[in-house]
């Protein structure tokens, strides 16, 4: 009976292994024929996603393929028209994925380390308020000093000897790209927006009874800032709009500092 | 020229979509022969059932690797459940 069983699944198993197949030989399908670069990329697979790398590799090689066969047509008018248009896909998806490997390479704390003062930018909610400042309500105010003590880190803070105030999430694929401050019981979360500009994500008091609750959280907070983050990351690649938004985020920064330090002062039992 | 490119990509957004059915279509198909994969799938992609069952019912404007990775989950998970085991 289990060997039946066995059989059946395996029969499954190999009917998915094939879907799969399918479904992802059909990026290439609609790639080929979309033309507007915009619609190429919002059509490739996104880089938070696990598969990312071998799917950009599997999409580039047919890409390839299809046009070493059309370059063998010779000097035919049309089939130079179409080489041209795989050529152009081809270093559209190749520039992505050097993209992401370039964002990854930037991201590392080497990297952030060479840079003595990192402004920040703060994670907004639907509503306009920083996330910051709704972690700071879960939040007992006897920690806010710590709070305090992990932004001046991030701002001002030398990484290179510290690494073990700062680290990269690195146990779950996706907390790609994730960065944690460690002050007592409070972890700061952040990511890289460009060289010394950061984009903080998260406050939270370490649970020490539950991990796995603790690494939700986190995972959960990527998830609600990833398209700002990635509008963000537009941004920044802008002078002007990068000037205007670390101005107002050096104002929320302030605001939250005054915060932090007020209820910090009024409660006497801050930890030391 | 323009109108054939034109026509070129909209039929790429179109093929686009129907993929994205098609994943769907299979995903619905696991999800009601195991009933259990949709927590076990919400979970996996940390979001609710609702918010799942969102991206099941509307694909516009979801990325195709949303439906891409839900199946490579069940997938894998059927793959590891016990009865595959034994």
């Amino acid at each position: 009976m289990y060997i039946k069983k066995f059989n059946i699944d395996r029969e499954v198993i190999f009917y998915m292994d094939e879907q799969l197949k399918e479904h992802r030989d059909s990026y290439y399908d609609v790639i080929v024929l979309l033309q507007d670069k915009k619609d190429v990329l919002e059509a490739l697979p996104t880089p938070e996603y696990q598969n990312f790398f071998p799917l950009m590799e599997g999409i580039i090689s047919r890409l390839v393929e299809e046009c070493m066969e059309y370059q063998t047509l010779g000097n035919d008018k049309e089939a130079l028209e179409i080489i041209r248009e795989l050529q152009e896909k081809i270093e559209l998806c190749k520039s992505e994925v050097e993209n992401v490997k370039k964002q990854l390479a930037d991201d590392n704390l080497v990297n952030q380390a060479t840079y003595s003062k990192r402004r920040l930018v703060f994670a907004k909610t639907t509503y306009g308020e920083t996330f910051l400042e709704r972690d700071l309500k879960d939040i007992p105010p006897e920690y806010y000093g710590k709070v305090l003590s992990a932004l001046d880190f991030l701002e001002f803070g030398e990484m290179k000897s510290n690494k073990e105030k700062v680290r990269q999430l690195t146990n779950n694929k996706k907390m790609f790209g994730l960065y944690e401050i460690k002050e007592f019981k409070i972890r700061l979360i952040y990511r890289v927006l460009s060289n010394n500009i950061v984009y903080v994500m998260q406050a939270r008091m370490k649970k020490d009874d539950n991990a796995l609750i603790d690494q939700k959280e986190v995972i959960n907070r990527s998830r609600t800032t990833s398209d700002e983050y990635r509008q963000l990351k537009k941004i920044v690649q802008d002078p002007t709009e990068c000037d205007m938004l670390l101005q107002e985020n050096e104002i929320i920064c302030c605001k939250i500092r005054q915060k932090l330090e007020e209820n910090k002062r009024s409660n006497k039992g801050e930890k030391k | 020229m323009k109108g054939f490119i034109d026509q070129k990509n909209e039929q790429g957004l179109r093929k686009l979509e129907q993929i994205k059915l098609i994943y769907v279509h299979d995903i619905l198909d696991c999800l009601e022969k195991d009933p259990s994969l949709v927590s076990i799938l919400s979970n996996n992609l940390e979001i609710s059932n609702e918010e799942l069952y969102d991206k099941l019912g509307n694909v516009e404007g979801v990325n195709i690797s949303f439906y891409d990775q839900s199946f490579d989950i069940i997938k894998s998970k059927i793959l590891k459940s016990d009865k595959f085991q034994k």
